[in-house]
């Protein structure tokens, strides 16, 4: 019964090379979405583990850190006063003996730079105040001999040379950069209009990849408590820390086991905007990745459901045409059951070859289009050797999902196939 | 020994109308018997061939084979193994070659191992001269051909019964000639009860056993 299905199948082949294209369709988009969903997500994932470490933790009361973590449940309950990150707090925190080193740092909003000889601001330009080293695993690469941000000194990021199309990131090194106050600000803290007739001049001591994240201009946390204080009418910088306090405070525990303790801790002792660990970063990454996959998925399934209503049609069609030859089969001795299989045998045989062609496609595409989506995703910051992996587990259960589709499809049929009067079938032309 | 007692068949056209296509026939037939069954179009000679080959069991009276009525078989393995059927039209299957037709009704049950019934369907197609064919289409064949390869699979179960309906209606008188020369001399070889149904008495002269239907029911051969 096997081999006679399959012969009908093979005999048969414009029709079942025609049935399958639907399927082949829509297994494509399904193999698509799911092969290039888990290697974008494999893909954010290693470009944040480049940045965020396992041991790190990061507070935070700025608007925009916690607008970026605030989905990850971090939130403040309403109504809590929350706790300022002030000098006094981040003593307190540096204290804790899971704690090895407590970093505060500042985010300098409203201002946009400009490198010198240049016309046009970097808008929005990301500023912060931290006394990072120029070896931080927080740099992807860093060009220049400052070891740290000090005094005058900045860091400069790459964005600046991807705006002017600097190629040679040593040229700018020495190079002015002015900050003034934005014409229209991104976010308003401390937005004054003392502040739009301020601007400040730096010197780029140093060139910085900050991989995917937007840091445009790093100067040390004492200057940028002094700009702080000046834009926000504070006497000092330590009255600014002491009163305002810091934006964000990035806190690297003793072992990579301390962070839970640690989170614990300053959820439990005070009220911050946002706690998050790398943990809660990569957690936030697949919730969204895996809400975009459902929604691709949706769409994959309707391709899906479109493809085997095709299917249904066409082997309705197919029993029309071998409704002589169902009678034959009967009056030879076959029985309804057998029928029921012959074409159910022959809808899963075409199932399952659309979704392997569908497969092969894919995989060929993939091959062929991984060099460039390489090239474009390196030129992009991105540091990856290959884009798209082809899972062979996962293309056997789409292979199974397939001729699963075909044979549901085909059931309708070949019930109808099964029920046919063997003399009303052998009379029919 | 083939004993049909007092066969009816009758269809409802519409609420007042009811056609007997079979009305009241008894006759029997003796194992290796060739029995010609005659009449014109309308008068109950496919009806009779649907019953005798288990493609209807809505019939009242009783068709015994083997001193069985038909309905106490399995239809399927009745079909299958103790009626053979050729047809006017041949009803070979497009998509399967000249072997592979012949091997048909075994692909759904049976005794017969895969080598039994390759050799038993080669064995046949020798018999009826087209072992040089058995790998061909059937399109590929012309109508006697075609014929030739119903035989063979109508045989290759070993059934007791053989119907041939009309089966030289779509030849030339020649091939027609040819074929009823093959079924006498099958039947001598296989062993079988054989119903030759037709509407062409020129066909069936050589035949001594004759039976002849008009509007359901069995008549002399005077009328």
């Amino acid at each position: 019964m096997f081999g006679y299905s399959i012969s009908l199948v093979l005999r048969r082949k414009l029709r079942t090379v025609l049935t399958s294209l639907g399927i082949t369709i829509s297994i494509i988009l399904l193999s698509l979405i799911i092969f290039g969903m888990q290697d974008l997500q494999r893909l954010l994932e290693s470009a944040f583990q480049e940045q965020f470490k396992p041991d790190e933790v990061f507070v935070s009361n700025s608007a925009q850190f916690g607008a970026i973590t605030g989905g990850s449940g971090e939130a403040t309950e309403e109504g809590e006063e929350i706790t300022q990150l002030n000098t006094e707090i981040v003593a307190e925190i540096s204290e804790q003996p899971q704690v090895a080193v407590a970093q505060p740092a500042t985010i300098i909003a409203s201002f946009e730079g400009t490198l010198e000889g240049e016309n046009r601001p970097l808008v929005p330009t990301f500023i912060s105040g931290w006394d990072i080293s120029r070896d931080d695993s927080y740099f992807a690469e860093t060009w220049g001999d400052l070891s740290q941000p000090e005094g005058d000194q900045v860091f400069l990021s790459t964005s600046f040379l991807d705006l002017y199309d600097i190629e040679d990131p040593e040229s700018v090194i020495g190079k002015t950069v002015t900050i003034r106050a934005a014409q229209s600000a991104i976010t308003g803290s401390v937005q004054t209009k003392q502040s739009l007739e301020i601007s400040y001049d730096f010197t780029v001591g140093g060139v910085v990849d900050v991989g995917q994240d937007r840091n445009d201009i790093i100067m040390s946390l004492d200057r940028s408590l002094e700009v702080l204080a000046e834009v926000g009418g504070f006497e000092s910088g330590e009255e600014y820390a002491s009163e305002i306090g810091y934006d964000i405070l990035r806190i690297r525990a003793a072992t990579e086991e301390d962070v839970p303790a640690i989170k614990e801790y300053l959820e439990d002792t005070y009220n911050f905007g946002s706690v998050v660990t790398a943990d809660d970063l990569l957690g936030f990454l697949d919730q969204i990745i895996s809400a975009f996959t459902l929604v691709l998925i949706v769409f994959g399934v309707v391709a899906g459901v479109v493809a085997s209503i095709g299917i249904m049609n066409t082997m309705v069609m197919s029993i029309y045409e071998q409704t002589k030859e169902i009678g034959i089969i009967k009056a030879m001795g076959a029985s309804s059951r057998q029928i029921l299989w012959v074409f159910l045998i022959q809808a899963g045989i075409i199932g399952l070859f659309g979704g392997v062609l569908g497969l092969a496609v894919v995989y060929v595409g993939m091959v062929v289009s991984d060099p460039f989506i390489v090239e474009a995703l390196q030129a992009n910051g991105f540091t990856v050797e290959s884009f798209f992996s082809f899972d062979l587990p996962t293309a056997l259960i789409i292979s199974g999902i397939s001729m699963a589709v075909g044979i549901v499809a085909g059931l309708y049929p070949a019930l109808k196939a099964a029920g046919l009067n063997p003399v009303k079938a052998l009379r029919s032309e | 020994m083939i004993k049909i007692t007092d066969l009816r068949r009758s269809y409802r056209m519409n609420k007042e109308t009811i056609v007997h296509a079979l009305d009241g026939i008894s006759f029997e037939a003796n194992p290796k018997e060739i029995v010609a069954v005659v009449g014109s179009s309308g008068s109950g000679k496919s009806t009779l061939l649907n019953v005798l080959g288990g493609l209807d069991r809505e019939y009242e009276g009783t068709v015994d084979v083997d001193g069985k009525d038909i309905r106490a078989y399995n239809p399927n393995y009745y079909r299958r193994e103790k009626v053979g059927t050729i047809f006017q039209q041949f009803n070979l299957i497009g998509a399967l070659d000249v072997r592979e037709n012949v091997l048909l009704p075994i692909k759904f049950g049976g005794q017969f191992t895969p080598a039994e019934a390759k050799n038993r369907a080669d064995y046949l197609l020798h018999k009826v001269g087209l072992s040089e064919r058995k790998h061909h289409l059937p399109n590929e064949l012309s109508g006697g051909q075609m014929q030739r390869v119903a035989i063979a699979r109508a045989l290759v179960a070993s059934p007791d019964i053989l119907l041939a309906d009309e089966p030289t209606g779509n030849l030339d008188s020649t091939t027609g000639q040819e074929i009823m020369q093959l079924l006498y001399e099958l039947n001598q070889d296989e062993d079988m009860t054989m119903f030759i149904v037709t509407h062409d008495l020129e066909l069936v002269k050589g035949i001594d056993r004759k039976i002849f239907l008009r509007d359901g029911q069995l008549i002399s051969p005077n009328k």
